[in-house]
């Protein structure tokens, strides 16, 4: 059961494709009063309203590097769907990487205060999954088509990855100078599970030899694990991954505090800007966790058989011995330990410009910072509202790997609900199967 | 327009998003793999190879390494012991001795053309019985002088032997007796008297019978010392098998400096020329190949002479070593070893004071003896051509019934790595129930396995190794044929050495042969 969950965890990274980089959240950033809004600059509340409760809603921003798509990966043959990891191989790039994140709100609101309501409080809950991979194309030919294309050759296999969930309780608060609105919004993290790989230990390399293909092993690769992986089991010919018990609900042990900082500015009645910059500082410490090390040199020269037992006529060659030593290639050694993941700080400008009730052109500008590569991307939209119950958007951004991502938004507004379902990626909101990215955002909120 | 655009965004929308997916749990997509790893290794030493032989062999052959680490290969036959008590027969068992008058002289038995000097004895008895044949009573003094202990002769004296009455001297121990005599001889000598001091030249017989009658039985000696005649005796016939080549398979073996070698360890204290009266061989085809060599004259006094411990010299006790050999110096041996002889046989006799030396005094002990050794002693230094060997075994290949086998098509790698300055040369047959083959291993022949090391023609000895790399292509095909059908695998194996069997090379002990395989394997997954 642990190790399906920690499927469950891992094959989407595997499986789905996109080309952006970044949670960017542009059409989230740019389409009128949409109440999770606040949860990229805690200025925003919504005009006229005073209470707003938050319903579930959720984000997911997967991409892998390339332009593989989910459907690369299968094909079907007489009605029946194969999986085919042979398809892609041949589009990896030499180092490949998967990034999913995952934003589920279970639960907010927000109430202007007593008053003039020139402030209002919000608070919230959502969960949070941010996982990135990175990988090797010789790891997956070796998966799947094997080492007898590398004879000779030195690959390197070793896999890289930093995942890790968690909880986020939020605490928000805005008022309005006149023009200005201001807001901040204070978040508790409540880490879940993390599974970080070491970056000053990510060697793993096999070297096949052209003599008698002799196998050459060298690792110098760790991981830091809490609440996935509490073993690795050696013993006898398995290699047995013992995964702990995974956290639900908050450890309390493993936590962190971020920030978000944001402004709307009212130029005129038409005309809005807005800046924010969200998770600031944030940062989780893991306590009491696992570390695991391999660092070890093996080479598997086969059986060696003593010479002397052939000559002898020796009958008794016992080969399972030599075997058991498979066992010993890796010899990772784990020691506990705390460590540290940080959540990288997003930061917003844009402006909206309203032609009236129904037509509002808006563009934003978006900025990830606190990875080992920072992301920036921009994005022009317009949205059209025909009648009050729906409201439609489209989008044109350009990010650093693409300048032709069209993203759009469907927005329903029955009474004082208001429902959204937005992308930057429009291809991959229809066909997220057949598209390289897939960018989706819902939103459900009741309005009063 | 306007009203019709939003309503055709919305459904082509749902269009979109209403493709049927198919989230059902996928199958593995057939695919091959190719995976290469290594099976074994190994290394095949010369000195390990030694070893084994030295711990198995039980007829005495043996192997040595030399300083220069080269091998020397011994077939050797037992060591045959030849001692002088069996040759040599002095003393009866038993000499019965009628002493008829006061001086009866005995000659002492001895082997032809041997006159014994003296003899320390280590065993034996003599008693005699004297019958007083006079009318009245008699004193008398009985002694041989020849026989003495501790410088005192054997003298016995009896006084007042009643008429008709006898006395009797009682079986006498000999051990540590000594026999001194100058001319082979031992007298019994007696002095008797009557009673007035009359002496008697000459107790009268009674009825026939001596008065004086004794038995000298089971003497035997620790030393003799004498003359040694010329005279020839047997030593030694033997039989040594020789397996150069156990195969019934045909090969051309040449053996570079065999060389038969004798050793004799001789202890006789006198000279002795051996005799070879035959050495010869028998060949693979059972023909007998006489070994011819000066020093084998049949009918003749040639031989060789043993060393042996001089008694002039003092050397009593001593044994003294005798080595000669034949080689290709001295005989056809070289061209007999090629023809890959099986057995070799051998008589050898020994003759005494060859050169008949009339004043020769030699000795024996009751420990001399002569040991001859012979060894049939190769050099491992010769020429193979397709030198053959082969076995066969038993296959089983019931453990691999299954006929869905993930393996699509394996290719075994054989490396070898030869400092021996030997090719061997290997074809495996896949044997049927009636033997009749199948498949082989090598499609297109039997295949150089294991070539020889580079070789320095002038001195035999590879100066460095050489690498062989064979490919071994199998199909699962061919693999399910030869699981249902291969019941017993034939190994033919010949060894040549280098430069195709012209160059005689040197197997030394420091020698090796890696041996390794790795295969790559095709799956199908």
């Amino acid at each position: 059961m642990k190790r399906t969950i920690l499927y469950i965890y891992l094959l989407p990274l595997l499986f789905v494709a996109s080309v952006a980089h970044a949670q960017q959240e542009l059409m989230l950033s740019q389409m009128p009063d949409a109440w999770q809004q606040s949860s990229l600059n805690p200025a925003y509340f919504p005009k006229e309203k005073r209470i707003v409760i938050g319903l579930p809603s959720v984000a997911i921003d997967a991409w892998h590097s390339g332009t593989l798509s989910y459907n690369d990966l299968f094909r079907d043959e007489n009605g029946t769907r194969f999986f085919d990891f042979g398809q892609i191989i041949e589009k990896l790039d030499p180092v490949n990487e998967v990034s999913y994140r995952q934003r589920i709100e279970t639960a907010s609101v927000g109430f202007r205060l007593p008053g003039p309501g020139k402030s209002a409080i919000t608070l919230g809950h959502a969960i949070r999954l941010n996982s990135n991979i990175t990988y090797t194309k010789e790891l997956a030919q070796l998966f799947w088509e094997g080492n007898a294309q590398f004879i000779g050759q030195t690959i390197q296999v070793a896999p890289s990855t930093r995942t890790h969930d968690w909880h986020e309780l939020s605490v928000g608060f805005s008022r309005s100078f006149g023009k200005l609105r201001v807001g901040a919004k204070v978040k508790y993290l409540a880490g879940i599970s993390a599974f970080i790989t070491d970056p000053q230990a990510n060697k793993m390399s096999i070297y096949t030899n052209p003599d008698i293909y002799q196998l050459e092993m060298s690792t110098d690769y760790g991981f830091y694990s809490a609440g996935i992986v509490s073993a690795i089991d050696t013993s006898g010919l398995g290699f047995d991954v013992v995964t702990g018990e995974f956290q639900n609900g908050f450890s309390g042990a493993n936590s962190g505090l971020a920030f978000d900082l944001g402004f709307t500015y009212d130029i005129t009645d038409r005309l809005t800007v807005h800046a924010s910059a969200v998770d600031l500082g944030a940062s989780m410490r893991w306590e009491a966790a696992n570390y695991f090390h391999s660092k070890a040199d093996y080479a598997y020269n086969g059986v060696t058989i003593p010479g002397s037992d052939i000559i002898n006529g020796e009958s008794d060659l016992n080969f399972s011995d030599k075997l058991d030593t498979l066992n010993d290639i890796f010899q990772f050694s784990k020691i506990t330990t705390n460590f540290s993941t940080a959540v990288p700080s997003r930061f917003f400008v844009g402006a909206n410009y309203a032609f009236g009730k129904r037509l509002q052109v808006a563009t934003s500008l978006f900025h990830e910072q606190g990875n080992a590569e920072n992301k920036t991307s921009f994005g022009v939209s317009a949205h059209f509202m025909p009648i009050k119950l729906i409201g439609v958007g489209l989008m044109y951004a350009v990010n650093d790997q693409s300048v032709t991502n069209i993203g759009a938004q469907l927005s329903l507004n029955p009474g004082p609900i208001r429902f959204f379902v937005a992308s930057d990626n429009l291809g991959g909101v229809f066909s997220p199967l057949k598209s390289p990215r897939v960018n989706v955002r819902t939103g459900l909120s009741i309005r009063i | 327009m306007k009203k019709l655009l939003i309503p055709c965004l919305a459904l082509f929308a749902l269009a979109l998003g209403c493709n049927k997916s198919n989230f059902e749990i996928p199958e593995i997509a057939d695919h091959t793999a190719e995976f290469a790893f290594p099976l074994f290794n190994t290394e095949l030493k010369v000195s390990d190879l030694v070893d084994n032989i030295l711990q198995e062999n039980t007829t005495g052959d043996t192997i040595i390494v030399n300083a220069d680490n080269t091998l020397t290969l011994f077939y050797s036959g037992d060591v045959t012991e030849s001692k002088a008590t069996d040759i040599f027969q002095f003393f009866a068992d038993q000499l019965p001795l009628a002493v008829d008058s006061s001086y009866f002289e005995v000659p002492v038995k001895t082997p032809d053309g041997v006159a014994l000097y003296r003899a320390d004895l280590s065993g034996g008895n003599i008693f005699f019985v004297i019958k007083n044949t006079m009318t009245e009573p008699i004193d008398i003094r009985f002694y041989i002088p020849q026989l003495s202990k501790n410088g005192q002769i054997f003298e016995y004296a009896f006084q007042d032997i009643p008429a008709g009455g006898q006395a009797t001297i009682p079986a006498v121990d000999l051990k540590d007796w000594v026999i001194n005599t100058s001319n082979n001889l031992i007298t019994f000598n007696y002095e008797a008297f009557l009673q007035d001091g009359t002496p008697i030249l000459r107790l009268p017989a009674n009825g026939g019978i001596p008065a004086i009658f004794g038995l000298m039985q089971q003497v035997t000696f620790t030393y003799l010392e004498g003359y040694w005649g010329k005279v020839e005796y047997g030593l030694s016939t033997e039989t040594i098998d020789i397996d150069i080549n156990q195969t019934n398979l045909t090969g051309n073996v040449q053996v570079k400096n065999p060389k038969v070698t004798i050793t004799v360890f001789n202890s006789f204290g006198f000279p002795t020329r051996g005799l070879i009266k035959y050495l010869r061989f028998v060949a693979k085809n059972g023909d007998l190949l006489e070994l011819e060599s000066p020093l084998i004259q049949a009918g003749t006094e040639i031989g060789i002479d043993f060393a042996y411990p001089s008694f002039a010299a003092g050397e009593v006790g001593q044994t003294k070593e005798t080595v000669f050999y034949f080689d290709e110096t001295n005989s056809n041996i070289a061209e007999i070893f090629n023809s890959e002889p099986v057995q070799m046989i051998y008589q050898v006799n020994g003759l005494a004071n060859a050169d008949d030396n009339q004043t020769l005094v030699g000795f024996l002990t009751d420990s001399s003896s002569v040991r001859m050794n012979v060894k049939v002693e190769l050099l491992l230094e010769g020429s193979l051509k397709d030198f053959a060997a082969d076995q066969t075994l038993a296959l089983d290949f019931s453990q691999f019934s299954d006929a869905d086998s993930p393996f699509d098509e394996a290719e075994f790698k054989l490396v070898t790595e030869n400092t021996m300055g030997l090719t061997t040369n290997l074809q495996v047959y896949f044997l049927d129930v009636n033997t009749v083959a199948v498949d082989s291993l090598f499609a297109n022949g039997p295949q150089d396995v294991i070539k020889a090391g580079p070789i320095d023609p002038t001195t035999g000895i590879t100066t460095g190794s050489t690498r062989t790399e064979t490919f071994i292509p199998f199909t699962a095909d061919r693999f399910n044929r030869l699981r249902k059908d291969a019941k017993s695998a034939y190994l033919k194996t010949s060894f040549t050495s280098a430069n195709d069997g012209t160059v005689p090379v040197k197997i030394l002990a420091n020698q090796s042969a890696v041996v390794k395989m790795g295969v790559r394997v095709k799956t199908k997954i």
